[in-house]
């Protein structure tokens, strides 16, 4: 599978004239030209051997390529010193021209009502005209991986009522329809990275079940068969929405609902790991020491409390989801699972009772932690009673989890809330900046709720539409770039972009390559 | 596949331990020497710069944001503006015009196996390299050297996606009008 891409599926955005020899000829040419050059042999070899810093590895970098030890030592040290002076020196000045536009910012931002203000401002981008005979795109959801990648999923459309992938590289502006040709993919989609995506399909033709891999943004689709019969592993259930996560492209985990066979007519869960994207699996263990009416009675993706896994390296990793059955059991401390030898044994983690609210596992739900580095992470406690959520951080790469304050929830009388979620789960691009949408089964409803302090404090605002917009979702990748999805009518779904944390958002003119099987 | 490695994870890593960005040295050091080799001659001096670029983007790490500017785009604004750099110190010495001997550096046993049509073909595609406008070249390095997408040189070059798109169709148009004639 290691090979470099063809030339047409690395040039696929200059050689859409695909009937055109002469074009290729040239593009195969100038790839030649431009790296036909050989390495010399000092930059392939930075360091000798035995200088790189071994003590500091992570666990991680067991995982990674081999090293072969630091960038300083083939570097001059006195260049090194003037580097790093001229950097300190590149700090300061930054440190005060941010600290003059972080001031000229508070004036402008404490003068901003917090209800609809001004209307959008110049869009985006302008669409491209469609092809004859193509319909309008309906972007019904989005997944963006940077402030250029990222994936979306279209409304059912076409004959068979089918969603399709999307994939943009210009954040927004264009999308390509990349589903794989002659399969259609399920629910299980796990969006790795702004290029590659691993995901449960079927063959439309045979009804086989195939892992549909992709690194290369869409362009190119591997399949590899979960039909034990057709040499895939033996993975019941995955069909049935497990719960993946990837560490990296190659290192994941999956939890699938299997039949336990000590208990004839109940369920469990088994653990499988995978090192090579996700084309083979070996099981871990089909006994998740979870308790056993959870495991017994929690139906993944079906009638019951999805679970989620995140790992932070190759050994420590977490799942999460709610207890709702076994708070007798459990103290009352809010509840997440923790291993730390790459998911063979699980132990609970109880988290401390604060946020200044009494939380009792069987009244919360734990939404899985994110980390932004390998000590600095978020996780967020989601109850019913108190309705609210509160968010925890650690500091020591989740050895220990501090409360921060509690945000409580109103709910809208008119309309239940989800009685799989008590509120909206807050995501996060850094330790500090997160955001959530507030729907209208809330009160107040249809609000940006936004913290700048890792769920510390918390401020509300209306994102300025033009009228009659009913939010759908709201992505951020950045504390100031993000994506909003908006309904209006029975019109195709219409997509906004901000550049300034959410005070003004500009409408995405976006347009979109149709499918080419 | 180099690029199956999470490279989130690679930053978070590096930004944590420094001797860890030896795995972001290895990914990008083709891509980032061919693109300064294909704007200097000499192959001392873009050895010299690579290094450079590497020292300066170690330097200004911890101050890169994941999921902000993609991490190629980011490194390659770095080696852009040391290229750049590099011709304002030295613009009455080295000149835009001249192209490396990129020809040369193909290793002899491909330039028999690929024959002397071919060899001759890659000479004039260099002849006409030669006679586009600085910005031009820097657009086709970017895109063959550097590996970038359009929209990932936008970031580097600051102009549009689109714009950046337009001009590489453009001057592929003409490049290939050109190479076809005999």
């Amino acid at each position: 599978v290691n090979h470099k891409p063809p030339i047409s599926a690395r040039y696929a955005d200059l050689l859409s004239e695909q009937d055109d020899p002469s074009l290729l000829n040239l593009v195969e040419n100038l790839d030649a030209l431009y790296t036909s050059h050989q390495l010399p042999a000092r930059l392939e070899r930075p360091v000798e051997a035995g200088q790189s810093a071994a003590g500091e590895q992570s666990q991680l970098s067991d995982h990674l390529p081999e090293q072969p030890g630091t960038l300083s030592s083939f570097v001059p040290q006195r260049r090194a010193r003037w580097s790093r002076l001229n950097t300190l020196a590149a700090v300061l000045f930054t440190v005060l021209l941010v600290g003059a536009l972080l001031g000229t910012f508070a004036l402008v931002h404490s003068n901003r009502p917090a209800a609809p203000n001004s209307t959008p401002v110049t869009p985006v981008c302008e669409a491209s005209p469609l092809p004859p005979f193509t319909s309008p795109l309906s972007i019904k959801s989005i997944q963006m991986m940077s402030a250029t990648e990222g994936w979306g999923l279209t409304l059912p459309q076409g004959k068979n009522q089918q969603e399709n992938l999307l994939h943009t590289s210009d954040g927004g502006c264009h999308w390509r329809i990349v589903s794989p040709a002659f399969y259609s993919l399920n629910s299980t989609i796990e969006y790795i990275s702004g290029t590659t995506v691993w995901a449960v399909a079927v063959e439309n033709s045979s009804g086989d079940t195939f892992v549909a891999r992709t690194t290369d943004s869409g362009r190119e689709w591997s399949y590899y068969p979960l039909n034990p019969a057709h040499g895939g592993p033996t993975l019941p259930g995955v069909i049935e929405r497990p719960s993946v996560t990837f560490l990296t492209p190659e290192i994941g985990w999956l939890v699938v609902n299997q039949p336990n066979q000590a208990m004839p007519g109940s369920y469990g869960l088994a653990l499988y790991h995978t090192t090579d994207g996700g084309i083979t699996w070996k099981k871990l263990t089909s006994n998740v020491p979870f308790p056993a009416d959870w495991a017994a009675n929690i139906k993944l993706g079906g009638a019951g409390v999805p679970l989620t896994m995140r790992f932070l390296n190759a050994s420590t990793g977490w799942i999460t989801g709610t207890d709702l059955i076994t708070e007798s059991s459990h103290g009352q401390g809010v509840l997440l699972y923790v291993t730390h030898d790459g998911g063979l044994t699980w132990q609970p983690q109880e988290l401390p009772l604060n946020c200044g609210v009494a939380l009792s596992s069987a009244q919360t739900v734990m939404y899985p932690p994110q980390f932004f580095s390998q000590r600095d992470g978020l996780l967020t406690a989601s109850s019913w009673s108190p309705l609210g959520l509160c968010v925890y951080a650690t500091h020591d790469g989740g050895a220990s989890w501090q409360s921060t304050s509690f945000l409580p929830f109103a709910t809208n009388p008119q309309i239940q809330t989800d009685r799989f979620s008590p509120t909206p789960a807050p995501q996060f691009t850094d330790a500090q900046f997160g955001w959530l949408w507030e729907g209208s089964s809330y009160q107040p409803p249809d609000m940006l709720v936004t913290t700048h302090d890792g769920g510390q404090h918390w401020t509300s605002s209306h994102p300025s539409l033009p009228a009659g917009y009913n939010v759908s979702q709201v992505q951020f990748v950045s504390p100031s770039v993000g994506w909003l999805l908006a309904n209006k009518g029975s019109g195709p779904p219409a997509l906004f972009q901000t550049l300034d944390g959410g005070n003004t958002w500009s409408p995405i003119h976006y347009s979109y390559e149709p499918y080419v099987a | 596949m180099a690029g199956d490695t999470d490279e989130a994870d690679l930053i978070r890593l590096a930004q944590e331990h420094p001797s860890a960005f030896a795995s972001l040295y290895q990914r990008y050091l083709p891509r980032v020497y061919h693109y300064v080799r294909a704007r200097l001659e000499s192959e001392e001096e873009a050895a010299d710069l690579t290094q450079q670029i590497f020292l300066q983007a170690l330097d200004a790490l911890p101050t890169y944001q994941l999921r902000g500017v993609p991490f190629a785009a980011w490194l390659f604004q770095i080696a852009h503006n040391a290229v750049s750099d590099l011709y304002r110190r030295r613009k009455s010495v080295v000149s835009w015009d001249s192209l490396p001997g990129m020809a040369h550096a193909l290793p002899t046993q491909q330039d028999l196996d690929a024959g002397l049509i071919h060899q001759e073909r890659l000479i004039r595609l260099k002849t006409l390299l030669a006679r586009l406008d600085p910005a031009q070249r820097e657009l086709l390095a970017l895109r063959f050297a550097a590996g970038l997408s359009a929209p990932q040189i936008a970031l580097v070059v600051g102009k549009s996606p689109a714009a950046v798109k337009k001009q590489l169709t453009r001057l592929l148009h003409t490049l290939k009008e050109q190479y076809r004639e005999p």
